[in-house]
């Protein structure tokens, strides 16, 4: 009886009206971008947890640096929604975003009919007021947009158009990221930045917070909210756990509907003990990958960092290190989500060069060759020149999935004849260690923006070290090229998608070719889900949209929290 | 009174040199508080963001002495500034509800520990060789050397989640609104406090206990009890009144020092039990390097554990005329 | 951190203030082996002296015992206790036996050493201030309490990161830092008392230096309570090692008791049953513990014998007990 209630949303989730141009983003006229069956069950308090604390701290702020998870999406809006499993922009609070043939003006249309959660109606004034909020505070300015904004003009209450300083054809997904506020409201308040909105009125599902204590908080259904139907679900709760091992439990115990925590073992810790819980850990996040402090010997010879990558068992590392959650990365480190984007260039150097696959004969052959050799008989491999080598692969202290990974490779490595030690800095020491190169290798995370174009730009690009030496994004391995960077302005400034397509192949390529970093396994996305009560969460076999209640830029999220639903009607309880 | 002055004199001074430190330790450590903000969101935040928060958190940046110089003058004003992992909520805000909690919990278990444990002790010096120093006492000793978060897990597993006499965490029914004025969900905080509170009591009774007992047996040697005794005065009023009240002196400043450490709050308590408290605030200010919250919670146990000194100093004057 | 309240507890157990001061002439010279056998002598120290060398007998032939390599993944994840492994394997496939048999070794160094140098700190601030007395007395009784006072937490991870590697020395310094300040002051206002004492006159009109007075005429008479201080801070290290290492603070390469249960927690042990890699280290630490609370007890009873329970751990009828004890007094007094 679930499964046929199941079917049925699954069905809605498939008839999404889109049109995505080469021009921009644009959904069918008039039709909301998904619609309520009329059908289904209704009601209910969906138990949702993500977040480690052991007290919450009000803070609906969306321009903040780091306010309640839920007001990205949940509560404002962006203006285009976009999924990060299909790789589309879905048109949501505008209905179009489409750039003028030169590329250089931008006109985005909203939709009609959008409400605030206190009545008011939503258009073109709050997202002018909300833009121009980020041009007087550039605090409140996260994603850059004055830096290729030159201007704003109102059409008209529903017609905005961006006259861009420069061609920048990711303004249209930058644009389309904007979370407006309610000009009514944020119009009276004396600092935006550090305004705390405890009552938040915004256009989203879950806009209400109806309870707010020290460990629980809930997010009531808005009444006024624009998808006729939708939310489904009366309520979200949630209830501050401070560590893995306590929402373990309560996931276990069937305290959590909705979930987004690592668990270690889940099928024997809590599948086989709850057979209503399911889970998947699409591996779709940032590929995480072996960073080298490429300024140092012998780091810095791209024959030592071939060895390295073929030295390590990526099976292993998979299966010991991540619990036989993830799969091994691809050598240009692009993860499945841009599979589609793979160079088969790159593969084949990728191939001739052995890299990404564990043959440790071959790396000791590697290491041979370019004269890394045990010269003082210690058993321990040493420079061309006779000097011992001896390193530390990094990971952060108390992140055990990476650290057992780091014991899997420095194993491997020990294996073929290097001195590798694992060592575990606290989190903030760490990540100061890779930010000022003072590392030899270390585990670390990958970029994942919209497109690949995100993950070359974050590792490679010279602009992004700083003047002061620090290493910003994942530059880590500190390897820049002007080859690089021209092919990473290049595609920013084109449309086109085959030659968007070329430009990457060919990042895909010197990534390769210079082993910048050795991609180890795409970062699963820690989600999980109750049926006992709820249904329409999207599973394996259907994933229709990002699972994990936390989200940040993508609010993908939003889509399931609109569809989840009761199996029986839960109204009034 | 000229000492209470003295001791008052260089309370403020140790004050004043605690509180310095406190200001230096967190910006010793590694890492800025913006970098480590960008960084918890393991590259979904991307670097274009970077200088939308260098700006937002101009004031934990600028050079060492126009900090202190900030924070010193803030203080005066008793202000404790803002959050930066919470930015823009005020440090006060964020230590409010968590100091509340801690003071409830901890503060509770220290004071039955301690009220307990003296007690038992002097019943152990009393009647030597009875229940309470044979038994009662090596129990204690053996859970008091035991790795409290260990017993704690266990407990947490034994008693919540097999046996379900207490809740699983939490310190109260979630699903009940906060209200202090409604029974149900005051019996409902108690109920939530039982477990964890009997840990820590039951982890650290023995200390007091072997203690006071040893206090008390060193007292019951005197002379003076010797002449109570003598006169036919009642075993109790002797026990109490000449005995205990003067074994209980050298027990009195490390009660004080606990009490103040209370406010630190206790951090694996917290953590296994999923309860609210300072001790995984402070945590997590330390991951994310929130020097101004660091900095509240850091003075928070500083002037507790003085004050509580202090006290400590002055009840030892009233029980011991010797040191006016 | 957490343990301090504790600590802070437990360490009125050293019965300072009361503990009367005509033991130190016999006890000056002939410090270590009358000492010993005064310690085996007492029962509840006897206990707590074999418990421990067991384990310290343990950590020194750990390679023998265990000779696998308790870092090696040498079996599936979570095999329960058999023949082959005889308490079963980790998730990471290591032998927890091994384990256990290998980090009694590190954790009881660290232990070990921790204590003594904390000791010895609070042995230089304690007996320097309270000899001296004066202004030195003023700035490092400052030290001390405002060292007391520092929430070390932070301190803790501030003092890890100056090493590059964080491992058992680093563990060390880290708690000696943080945790010298309570022996300091005990210490102190001990030396307080003996500085009036007549044989600390007596040296001090022959002339003796200052140091001199400090090292061998004050320190030998506060031998028990330097003692059962290092015993009470070899315990704090052990059990905060453990609780450092279980909040995710040490070195999870290293292996100790403390990673032991770190790994098992964070691999959800007790969910997944496997008790095997949970209880073991757990009760280890509980039986060093509970072997330095014996020998303390057992330290306290032989410097200052009325505050023994002469059957032991077995109880004795309370009225011949009584009658007992007033003879005791009858023959102190």
């Amino acid at each position: 009886m679930h499964k046929s209630v199941f079917r049925r949303t699954l069905v809605l989730v498939t008839v999404l009206a889109l049109v995505v141009t080469s021009f921009g983003f644009v959904a069918a006229q008039d039709e909301t971008p998904l619609t309520a069956d009329p059908n289904l069950p209704r009601g209910g308090t969906v138990q949702v947890s993500h977040r480690h604390a052991s007290a919450w701290v009000r803070n609906f702020n969306p321009m903040a640096p780091d306010p309640i998870n839920e007001v990205h999406g949940l509560m404002y809006e962006p203006l285009l929604v976009w999924n990060e499993v299909t790789g589309e922009g879905l048109p949501w609070l505008a209905s179009s975003l489409e750039y003028s043939d030169d590329l250089l003006t931008l006109t985005v249309t909203l939709r009609q009919g959008i409400k605030w959660s206190d009545g008011e109606e939503f258009n073109a004034d709050d997202v002018l007021f909300t833009i121009n909020l980020m041009k007087e505070y550039p605090e409140l300015d996260r994603a850059a947009l004055w830096d290729f904004i030159d201007s704003i003009e109102r059409i008209d209450d529903y017609t905005l158009q961006f006259n861009l300083s420069r061609v920048y054809t990711l303004a249209d997904t930058l644009i389309g990221e904007v979370e407006p506020v309610p000009e009514h409201i944020w119009s009276e308040i004396d600092d935006p930045i550090t305004f705390t909105n405890d009552d938040p009125v915004a256009t989203g599902p879950f806009a209400i917070v109806c309870r707010f204590e020290d460990q629980v908080y809930e997010l009531c259904a808005n009444e006024n909210y624009w998808i006729e139907g939708l939310p489904y679900v009366e309520r979200l709760q949630y209830v501050a756990r401070p560590g893995n091992e306590q929402t373990t439990l309560a996931i276990v115990s069937g305290e959590i509907d909705w979930a987004g925590h690592f668990i270690p073992d889940i099928d024997s810790t809590v599948v086989a003990v709850n057979e209503d819980v399911g889970y998947y850990f699409w591996p779709g996040g940032g590929t995480v990958s072996l960073y080298f402090q490429t300024e140092k010997a012998p780091f810095s010879d791209v024959a030592f960092r071939q060895a390295v990558s073929q030295a390590i068992d990526y099976e292993g590392v998979v299966n010991i290190g991540m619990y036989g959650y993830t799969v091994p990365a691809d050598p240009a480190g692009l993860g499945v989500r841009f599979a589609d984007w793979q160079s088969e260039a790159a593969l084949a150097t990728a191939e001739e060069m052995g890299l990404g696959t564990y043959n440790p004969e071959r790396a000791m052959q590697t290491l041979d060759e370019a004269g890394y050799v045990d010269a003082d008989g210690d058993g321990w491999r040493d420079m061309p020149d006779g000097s011992p080598i001896a390193f530390n692969i990094q990971a952060v202290s108390g992140w055990t999935d990476w650290v057992a990974s780091v014991q899997v490779i420095s194993q491997n490595l020990q294996d073929v004849g290097l001195n590798a030690q694992v060592a575990t800095p606290e989190f903030g020491d760490w990540l100061n260690n890779l930010q000022t190169g003072t590392y030899d290798i270390s585990i670390g995370w990958g970029s994942s923006g919209r497109y690949p174009w995100n993950h070359f730009r974050d590792t490679m690009f010279s602009e992004l070290i700083g003047a002061d030496g620090r290493a910003n994004a994942v530059t880590w391995s500190r390897w820049t090229s002007d080859e690089a960077d021209e092919l990473i302005r290049a595609f920013v400034a084109t449309n086109d998608e085959a030659e968007q397509r070329e430009i990457i192949g060919q990042l895909a390529e010197i990534l390769v070719e210079n082993v910048v970093i050795v991609p180890l396994f795409p970062g699963p996305t820690w989600y999980e889900y109750n049926t006992s009560t709820f249904t329409g969460f999207p599973t394996e076999d259907n994933y229709y949209a990002q699972g994990s209640p936390w989200d940040r830029d993508s609010n993908s999220r939003l889509l399931v929290a609109l569809q989840i639903h009761p199996h029986e009607d839960l109204t009034g309880e | 009174m000229r000492f209470l002055l003295r001791r008052l004199g260089f309370y403020l001074i140790a004050l004043l040199v605690a509180v310095t430190i406190n200001f230096l330790i967190p910006r010793m450590m590694a890492g800025d508080p913006v970098q480590i903000m960008f960084a918890r969101f393991q590259g979904r935040l991307s670097p274009e963001s970077m200088e939308s928060l260098y700006q937002t958190f101009g004031f934990v940046r600028g050079p060492l002495h126009e900090q202190y110089a900030a924070y010193m003058s803030s203080l005066l004003q008793g202000n404790l500034g803002i959050s930066v992992a919470f930015f823009p909520v005020p440090v006060a805000q964020v230590i409010g509800s968590a100091l509340a909690w801690t003071l409830r919990l901890v503060g509770l278990a220290t004071i039955i520990s301690f009220t307990g444990g003296t007690l038992l002790g002097v019943i152990a010096a009393w009647r030597r060789g009875g229940f309470v120093d044979t038994i009662v006492l090596p129990i204690t000793g053996i859970l008091n050397s035991f790795p409290y978060f260990w017993l704690a897990m266990l407990a947490l597993y034994i008693f919540a989640l097999h046996l379900g006499w207490f809740p699983l965490g939490q310190a109260a029914d979630t699903d009940l609104i906060q209200d202090w004025s409604d029974p149900v969900y005051v019996m409902s905080v108690i109920q939530h406090m039982l477990l964890p509170a009997i840990t820590i009591v039951v982890t650290s009774v023995g200390g007091w206990l072997l203690g006071m007992r040893n206090n008390m047996i060193g007292v019951l040697a005197e002379d003076y009890i010797t002449l109570a005794q003598a006169k036919g005065l009642p075993d109790t009023r002797v026990m109490l009144t000449y005995a205990a009240r003067n074994a209980i002196l050298p027990s009195l400043t490390g009660f004080a020092m606990s009490l103040g450490f209370v406010l630190g709050g206790a951090l694996l308590t917290e953590i296994v039990f999923s309860y609210p408290g300072m001790g995984f605030t402070l945590l997590n200010a330390v991951n994310t390097r929130d020097y101004p919250l660091m900095q509240g919670i850091f003075l928070i146990i500083t002037v507790a554990v003085l004050v509580a000194n202090l006290i400590a100093d002055m009840a030892y004057v009233m029980l011991d005329p010797r040191a006016r | 951190m957490e343990r301090t309240e504790t600590t802070k507890s437990t360490s009125p157990a050293i019965p300072l203030q009361s503990r009367p001061i005509n033991l130190p002439g016999r006890i000056l010279g002939a410090i270590f082996p009358a000492w010993l056998r005064g310690i085996l002598r007492n029962r509840k120290a006897a206990l707590g002296v074999s418990i421990l060398t067991a384990f310290v007998l343990i950590g020194i032939f750990a390679p023998v015992i265990a000779p696998v390599n308790p870092t090696r993944m040498i079996g599936r994840p979570h095999e329960a206790p058999s023949a082959e492994h005889l308490l079963g394997t980790t998730r990471q496939g290591q032998d927890v036996f091994a384990q256990i048999v290998h980090g009694t070794r590190t954790s009881l160094t660290v232990g070990f050493l921790t204590g003594t140098v904390v000791m010895v700190i609070a042995i230089v601030m304690g007996l320097t201030a309270g000899y001296l007395g004066g202004w030195v007395d003023e700035v490092l009784s400052l030290i001390t309490n405002v060292a007391l006072i520092i929430p070390s937490l932070p301190l803790i991870i501030v003092v890890s990161r100056w090493i590059e590697r964080p491992g058992p020395e680093t563990i060390v310094l880290v708690l000696s830092l943080v945790s010298w300040a309570y022996g300091a002051r005990v210490l102190r206002s001990q030396t307080l008392v003996l500085r009036n004492a007549d044989f600390v006159a007596a040296a001090r009109v022959v002339g003796e230096p200052a140091w001199r007075i400090i090292l061998f005429e004050i320190l030998p008479n506060m031998t028990s309570l330097v003692v059962s201080s290092w015993i009470g801070a070899v315990l704090y290290a052990v059990l905060t090692q453990a609780a450092l290492e279980f909040i995710g603070l040490g070195n999870p390469n290293m292996v100790t008791w403390g990673t032991i249960l770190f790994w098992a927690q964070n691999n959800a042990a007790l969910l997944t049953n496997a008790w095997w890699t949970f209880i073991p280290p757990g009760v280890c630490i509980a039986l060093v513990g509970f072997s330095l609370t014996l020998i303390n007890y057992g330290i306290d009873e032989i410097t200052n014998p009325r505050l023994r329970t002469e059957a032991g751990l077995s109880p004795t009828p309370v009225k011949k007990r009584k009658a007992a004890r007033r003879t005791e007094e009858r023959l102190s007094a």
